[in-house]
């Protein structure tokens, strides 16, 4: 349902001044009224008889004694009509006795009610139900958004207002307060349909609520038109009018009460909130309505109006509102959120209640006096009535008001299909905190309670997740020490999965102080173990995903590691290489050069060759600290010089093939990756030296636009023989050889060669990004 | 070995070891007919000194603080062609000769060679300048065996293995190793049986007496 309600319009206000203003006269009016001398409600003419009944008020005090119009006038005070008496004089008297044409003589007194009904009492409750609807009315005309409803809100509510207000004049026999008395009622009945079929689901929008809608102002039109013809026409077909615009009546209030059933059960849960001015003015409309219905038209329908007796209804009054009030205000009523569907409900209740009550006082006032005569019964005296009422009307109604919800809110006493969908739900969700906030929502809102909690011990750091109304709040369990205040537990489950306990389900009291039932109870210990299964689980991903996590963490912070230490190897391999070059080696070639002047000592020759072997030896650590080839020319001249290196030591045949795609040169690579290739190879050449009995190798450095591929390839014994996992020399090396090609996401394979021997490839991807590249 | 009569030739020397190139300097003045124009340890530098002095002879060591000798070589090669290089180096192997072939380099010398050498190389260069011919680039980047180098190779063709060579003359495996690529690159070789074989057509250990004449 759309919004309805705004912020109040100046306008508006001034109306409902003015409505208030008016109802506020008219109350005045007949108040003043009721204390007037009593009016028959009898004009009569001058006939040859004498005085002739010409005009009756229907509904009057002459009407209801069975007075009509052509009935002979008697008597006039109680004296004897005399042919002087004008027709003029019969508008004033009291009394009057007449003689219909069957016959049958007829008394009409002043007082026809009992004194009750002129009461201070009976005026008060009378004055406090027209406030209520004007009150009720006002709020919704002021804050409704939808000028339809808010001016059939208005109409509805004044004449709730009227009707209540001219009953008060009513027993006087006034004739402007039974008019309105008649007007209110069908406007009323008229009013209640038409503001049900517009709020609070909007009917009116829809065909046949329009046609509804126009049959029912239809109606009420005409049967105002009928009394208007009847009043100043044919007073005596009030008769036949009466049960017809009762029957209408009854019809429009019965139709309103459904259209508000429907209407809240069609509503959304989440909107019938108290909170919101929808549900105030809803249940201000269930207040107004009570008491026109439980009194009036229920008793009307049971044809027994005639006896109910005053203390009752106003015992009745007065207990309404105040059970209504109580229950608002302490919501023990209403209970739960649907608190508008069970105020229905309780009306209901109350309703059933308080019209067996009306009817059973009604039989045992019949059965003790033996006629349908209106009689004062000793039983009604106040204090059993009230004695009764309070020993079996809360029992009852509690018990009655549950059977009902039981019937009508199935989905929230099925428990197993709630437990049935909560089952199925809960498979659906993986993560942790999802399948708890799930499963609290699922049961705060089923079994309406104030908060639900699921506490779990079973990882490091305990979690609790706290559902409360419509928010789920997931906070660590800092030491017990909670920053939601907490109402003791009403009830509470461990968490058993495999058998281990993982934590606490945990539920505060239903909403309003409600305790729980005992299906309630029943219902959170079964799905305990669904829960606590599919919390398990999600605690044991959890724990998992946070393992891979520190693994891959571990990995990163080794390879870093390892990318340094190689980092810090290569440069204090390339310094000391510097070194012996700059000092040692450059003395060692001064040396030389100066021996070549004394070439004709005899020593002289031996001097050069020792010289020749230092400058050699010195040579030969500085290339292999750092081959200064690979700095200067590139890989391509890096592996020719490890390839010459390895001639010139065995009598490998040893090939390098540098390939670049379409015959371009090779060029260079990245400084780190040569080197890191250079030693890969280096180290592939030594275990094929070391283990593979081969007798040639061929190193294959090829070059593509998106990747470098390194093969060093042999005739050796093959990997088998090398034994990649069971020659744990080599393993280690292609270990090494993929660390030193990590930090380019390089691939490292030994794989056998055809048609024998063992073939190393080494991949590595150019341009692809190295976002782990250390600080170096 | 013919040059322009009466014109000096003139000389820069890169090397980043001071007491060598203090020694080459030394060496060169001596000579008549050689003036040493520029001396730095600093490859920017010696771009710089090319680029201002413009000399004949460019002695180039290719291992320099700053940027590589063969950067050097390049950059003076593209845009002063009539400077000479004379590359003055420690590495005797393979790659540098590799690399440094292309770019046109007058001239190859070890370190160790004697003040005569040296000479001999920038005389030999600065006359290239003018009249480049295959053979005397060839020549020029041929370098004899050294007497350490002849006598390992009279064991290599003797059959002795590289541990047996290290043992008998009292030096490491890898000096010996060091020794054999050598040996190798200077002789064209791709492995031992190569080299013996290249060794005995040549004749080179029969001329063991006539030793540096043999150029």
């Amino acid at each position: 349902m759309p919004p309805r309600f705004q912020v109040p319009r100046p306008q508006r206000w001034a109306v409902a001044a003015i409505v208030i203003l008016g109802l506020v006269s008219l109350g005045d009016l007949s108040l003043a009224t009721a204390e007037q001398p009593p009016a028959l409600g009898v004009r009569a003419r001058q006939a040859s008889g004498g005085l002739i009944v010409s005009w009756v008020q229907p509904g009057g005090l002459a009407w209801d004694a069975g007075v009509r119009p052509g009935d002979r006038i008697i008597a006039v005070d109680g004296r004897p009509v005399v042919a002087t008496d004008a027709p003029s004089t019969v508008a004033s008297t009291s009394e009057i006795t007449t003689e219909s044409g069957d016959g049958l003589v007829r008394t009409v007194p002043s007082r026809v009610l009992e004194p009750f009904t002129l009461s201070r009492l009976y005026r008060l409750a009378f004055i406090a139900i027209a406030a209520s609807f004007a009150v009720v009315g006002v709020l919704i005309y002021v804050l409704a958004g939808d000028a339809i409803v808010g001016a059939i809100a208005l109409g509805f509510s004044v004449a709730g207002a009227v009707l209540f207000l001219s009953l008060i004049a009513a027993p006087s026999g006034a004739d402007w307060a039974v008019t309105a008395r008649h007007a209110a009622a069908l406007a009323f009945g008229a009013g209640a349909l038409l503001l049900f079929l517009a709020f609070p689901v909007d009917r009116l929008r829809a065909p046949r609520g329009r046609r509804l809608a126009i049959g029912c102002l239809s109606a009420t039109a005409v049967l105002l038109a009928a009394y208007g013809w009847t009043y100043f026409f044919r007073p005596a077909a009030y008769d036949a009018l009466r049960p017809v615009t009762y029957a209408v009546l009854i019809g429009e209030v019965v139709g309103a009460g459904a259209l508000l059933v429907a209407g809240l059960l069609a509503t959304p849960a989440e909107r019938r909130d108290i909170a919101t001015p929808l549900s105030v003015v809803a249940v201000g409309a269930f207040v107004a309505l009570a008491p026109p219905v439980c009194l009036i038209l229920v008793p009307s329908l049971l044809d027994i109006s005639s006896i109910v007796r005053p203390e009752i209804a106003l015992l009745s009054l007065a207990a309404l509102p105040a059970s209504l009030g109580t229950a608002v205000l302490s919501r023990r009523f209403f209970g739960i959120t649907r608190i508008l569907r069970r105020g229905l409900v309780a009306l209901l209740v109350w309703i059933a209640l308080v019209g067996s009550y009306t009817a059973g006082f009604a039989g045992l006032a019949r059965w003790s006096s033996g006629q349908n005569a209106p009689v004062p019964v000793d039983l009604a005296a106040p204090a059993a009535t009230v004695a009764l009422v309070a020993a079996t009307f809360w029992p009852l109604q509690h018990r009655l008001r549950r059977a009902l919800e039981r019937r009508l809110f199935r989905d929230v006493y099925d428990y197993r299909a709630t437990l049935r969908e909560l089952s199925a739900e809960l498979v659906q969700f993986g993560e942790l905190s999802a399948v708890a906030r799930h499963a609290l929502d699922r049961l705060g809102r089923t079994l309406d309670l104030s908060w639900a909690a699921i506490e779990l011990t079973a990882e490091p750091a305990p979690l609790r997740f706290r559902w409360e109304g419509d928010a789920v709040i997931a906070a660590p369990d800092e030491g017990g020490r909670h920053v939601i205040a907490t109402s003791p537990a009403a009830y509470q489950v461990p968490l058993i999965a495999d058998g281990e306990t993982i934590g606490m389900l945990q539920v505060g009291a239903k909403r309003h102080d409600i305790d729980l039932l005992p299906e309630d109870r029943e219902l959170i210990a079964t799905v305990a173990p669904h829960l606590a299964t599919a919390l398990r689980n999600a605690l044991l991903i959890r724990q998992l995903e946070a393992q891979v996590e520190a693994l891959a963490d571990r990995e990163r912070t080794l390879a870093t590691l390892n990318d340094r230490l190689l980092s810090v190897q290569e440069e204090e391999r390339r310094r000391l290489a510097l070194e012996l070059h700059d000092d040692p080696l450059q003395r060692a070639i001064q040396l030389s050069r100066e021996l070549g002047a004394w070439a004709d000592c005899p020593r002289a020759g031996h001097w050069q060759e020792i010289v020749e072997d230092i400058i050699a030896s010195l040579r030969a650590i500085c290339d292999g600290l750092h081959p200064p080839v690979l700095d200067d020319f590139g890989l391509p001249a890096g592996l020719e010089w490890l390839a010459a290196r390895l001639r010139a030591e065995t009598d490998l045949d040893v090939r390098v093939a540098i390939e670049a795609v379409d015959g371009d040169p090779f060029g260079r690579l990245e400084p780190d990756l040569e080197l890191a290739l250079y030693r890969v190879a280096q180290e592939a050449l030594n275990n094929c030296l070391k283990h593979a009995e081969a007798r040639s190798i061929t190193v294959t450095l090829r070059r593509e636009p998106a990747r470098v591929l390194l093969r060093v390839a042999d005739d050796g014994r093959g990997p088998a023989a090398n034994g990649v996992t069971g020659g744990s020399q080599v393993g280690l090396g292609l270990l090494g050889m993929r660390e030193r090609l990590q930090r380019w996401h390089g691939r490292v394979a030994l794989e056998g060669g055809q048609p024998r021997g063992a073939v190393l490839t080494a991949e590595v991807r150019l341009g692809e990004a190295h976002g782990d590249e250390t600080d170096r | 070995m013919t040059r322009p009569i009466g014109k000096t030739i003139r000389v820069v020397i890169v090397d980043d070891h001071p007491m060598l190139r203090e020694g080459t300097r030394v060496c060169l003045e001596r000579a008549p007919g050689i003036a040493v124009v520029g001396v730095t340890g600093i490859g920017r530098e010696a771009i710089h000194l090319v680029a201002e002095h413009r000399p004949d002879v460019l002695l180039l060591d290719l291992r320099l603080p700053d940027i590589s000798g063969v950067e050097v070589a390049r950059q003076v090669r593209a845009a002063y062609a009539d400077t000479a290089i004379v590359v003055l180096t420690g590495y005797g192997d393979a790659g540098y000769l590799r690399a440094l072939r292309p770019l046109g380099i007058r001239g190859y010398l070890a370190k160790t060679a004697t003040d005569a050498e040296i000479v001999d190389a920038v005389r030999r260069a600065a006359a290239g300048c003018t009249m480049v011919t295959s053979q005397s680039e060839g020549e020029i980047l041929t370098e004899p065996l050294t007497p350490r180098e002849r006598e390992i190779l009279r064991r290599l063709v003797a059959g002795q293995r590289n541990a047996e060579i290290a043992a008998a003359l009292l030096i490491s495996a890898k000096t010996v190793e060091y020794h054999v690529s050598n040996i190798f690159t200077k002789l064209g070789a791709r492995s031992r049986a190569e080299a013996i074989r290249i060794a005995h057509e040549q004749g080179i250990l029969l001329l063991e007496d006539a030793g540096r004449n043999q150029e």
